[in-house]
């Protein structure tokens, strides 16, 4: 049996903007083995990128709990919260949110910085990565002498560079053609393949018939959980 | 870590050059006002410490006016002056004195010669004078002792005087006019140059005979007391005081109508001006500064604002409070350091073209230097603060969604 890397025990999110309480996630409860390759759908307002803010630790939940990697996410410091960041998770943004006055390389040696990496060692690194998903040639261009695709090429690598426990992808086709979407859904894959835990944000069908699980997400709460293939449509 | 944040910090300085160039203004600007007014505060001080100098060691002054700094004048002005007359009276009356030498000056007296004209100031000859007031001859003479009193129509003429009546032409054995009277150049002092601005060649020296008949016998003037040796000058003093109280029939309990300036006092009370023009100086380029730093502040602001989705981005790769709290700071010193180091760059380049160029001696010290550098720091550390912290607080959720 795989270890649990993900262990969510009914969490549950609220805001209060004005008078009345909002509950982004309603109870949710969820468990995410090593290796897995996840989509998490979901119409707007129903609490998915509150779940993956949570998961992402970039939020924590107003009560439940969440064990990531044995980490107990919500008793962590704001410290304790971006070592983990840094560490145990890869971000894939919509936006691809590269900062565009660095080249390629630096942006995917980003999180090494905060890592304490050597200079040398990011560098070795960041070249390894960004050949890895096909920008050998693009090292030193900058975000726009770059192509939709070849920035978000550029972003998971980012994303791969700490040799994360998981990684998050947040509409990582949001803002790509079709053909580019397929493009970067295919270098998912391979990264699944090579073993590595992938969740997809997405309101796409298409993009979610990529994942090998799908969790469906109403209101705050898990509408559906299935695998591909298994459940016909 | 601390070199990585420096690294990012500096580039992006770099990446905005004209932007943070245009922050660092306000910082040179300042930075250099304060080095240029405290070169020039400096200069002037050791111009004046110089000057008083040329007293002499065992010199002491008899005036009728108090030095520098009051504001009561009303009460000195109201003093019997202080005449020619007086200092035959102390050199010959106190024992301890060496000479007393009034000193005849007077300033904004027109000299003519044929249609060229020239605006000097005028001395009256006395014996020692070429020597107290350290002029050289160029050529000709200075007034032999039996011509002072008398009525001698000699005139000894500086180089700047010279230039002007007489660019092309020998002046000795010329002839001018002063007030009315005409004089033979006798006399062309050597080139001394300027003080502050002030011409020391535009001067002319003539007889006492004709100094009294133009401005009066008993016209108030300074008189410079000498005493034999260092030792003495308290016993020349208290002689010339109880000299002067004869003079003016003091009673015992009536004060001095009249001051005795020795060179520390003098020294003393110029230092008293010259804090208070160096306070007046450090408010002028501090205010600067501080419109400086609010700039600086300010960009640092706009600047987060800016670069909210960085902010944002860093904080999701691993970046934690203190890593984005520390860069922007770090940010915000290295614009001030720049500028600082810039501002302390042109001000003493200034100085130094000033002095190079003038013969108005400018000087920045070291102890300037490093303080302008410390402040420039500790300013973009008050600067930044605030920003810095306000950057680390920001939430990273809202920071990647700002738009």
């Amino acid at each position: 049996m795989e270890e649990n890397l993900i262990k969510i025990e009914n969490i549950r999110k609220t805001y209060t903007p004005g008078k009345e309480k909002i509950h982004a996630l309603d109870g949710i409860s969820l468990d995410i083995k090593k290796g897995e390759y996840i989509a998490i759908m979901g119409a707007s307002g129903s609490g998915k990128s509150t779940l993956m803010n949570i998961i992402g630790c970039l939020d924590v939940a107003t009560s439940g709990k969440y064990y990531l990697n044995k980490h107990n996410v919500e008793s962590l410091n704001d410290n304790e919260l971006a070592t983990i960041r840094n560490k145990e998770i890869g971000f894939v943004f919509q936006t691809f949110n590269l900062l565009a006055r660095s080249t390629a390389l630096h942006n995917v040696e980003l999180p090494l910085i905060y890592s304490k990496v050597s200079s040398s060692q990011r560098k070795e690194r960041s070249i390894a990565a960004l050949k890895k998903v096909g920008l050998g040639d693009r090292m030193m261009h900058k975000p726009n002498e770059l192509s939709g695709g070849q920035k978000q090429r550029v972003a998971v690598a980012r994303a791969l560079i700490n040799d994360p426990s998981i990684i998050l992808a947040d509409e990582p086709t949001g803002n790509l053609d079709s053909k580019t979407s397929i493009d970067i859904m295919n270098l998912f894959n391979e990264l699944h393949e090579e073993g590595n835990t992938i969740i997809v944000v997405t309101h796409e069908p298409d993009i979610a018939e990529f994942a090998k699980r799908v969790i469906h997400l109403k209101d705050g709460k898990i509408e559906q959980d299935y695998l591909n293939g298994l459940v016909t449509k | 870590m601390f070199f990585d944040l420096l690294k990012i910090a500096v580039s992006s300085i770099f990446k905005n050059k004209m932007r943070s160039f245009l922050t660092m203004l306000g910082i040179i600007i300042g930075i250099m006002v304060i080095i240029l007014m405290q070169a020039a505060i400096e200069g002037f001080r050791v111009e004046m410490q110089k000057e008083i100098n040329k007293l002499g060691a065992n010199s002491f002054l008899v005036t009728k006016y108090p030095a520098m700094g009051n504001s009561d004048w009303r009460e000195y002005w109201k003093r019997p002056n202080i005449t020619y007359d007086y200092a035959d009276i102390i050199e010959n009356s106190c024992t301890n004195v060496e000479n007393a030498v009034p000193l005849q000056e007077r300033w904004g007296q027109e000299i003519k010669s044929g249609n060229k004209k020239a605006t000097i100031k005028i001395h009256g000859a006395t014996e020692n004078w070429i020597k107290l007031f350290a002029y050289d001859i160029e050529s000709g003479r200075y007034f032999n002792f039996t011509e002072l009193n008398k009525r001698v129509d000699n005139i000894i003429i500086g180089k700047s005087v010279k230039n002007e009546l007489f660019e092309f032409t020998d002046p000795i054995g010329q002839y001018v006019f002063v007030n009315g009277i005409r004089f033979k150049v006798v006399g062309l002092f050597a080139e001394k140059g300027k003080f502050f601005g002030q011409n020391k060649d535009d001067i002319v020296v003539i007889s006492t005979f004709h100094f009294q008949r133009m401005f009066g016998k008993n016209q108030n003037l300074p008189v410079q007391v000498s005493a034999y040796d260092q030792e003495s000058i308290p016993k020349a003093i208290d002689e010339t005081i109880v000299t002067l109280r004869r003079i003016r029939n003091l009673k015992s309990e009536d004060e001095n109508d009249f001051e005795i300036m020795t060179k520390d006092e003098i020294a003393t009370k110029m230092n008293g001006v010259i804090a208070i023009i160096y306070l007046a100086a450090l408010s002028i380029g501090g205010m600067s500064l501080l419109v400086g730093s609010i700039g600086v502040m300010n960009i640092m602001l706009v600047s987060i604002t800016e670069r909210t989705r960085e902010i944002g981005l860093r904080r999701s790769v691993g970046a934690n409070r203190n890593n984005i709290m520390v860069q922007f700071l770090i940010e915000a010193v290295i614009i001030t350091l720049l500028g600082g180091i810039i501002g302390i760059g042109t001000g003493v380049g200034i100085a130094k073209l000033v002095s190079t160029f003038s013969k108005f001696s400018t000087v920045a010290p070291l102890w300037t230097i490093m303080t302008a550098f410390s402040v420039s720091v500790f300013i973009g550390l008050v600067a930044g603060i605030f920003p810095a912290i306000k950057a680390g607080k920001l939430n990273p959720i809202d920071a990647l969604r700002h738009e």
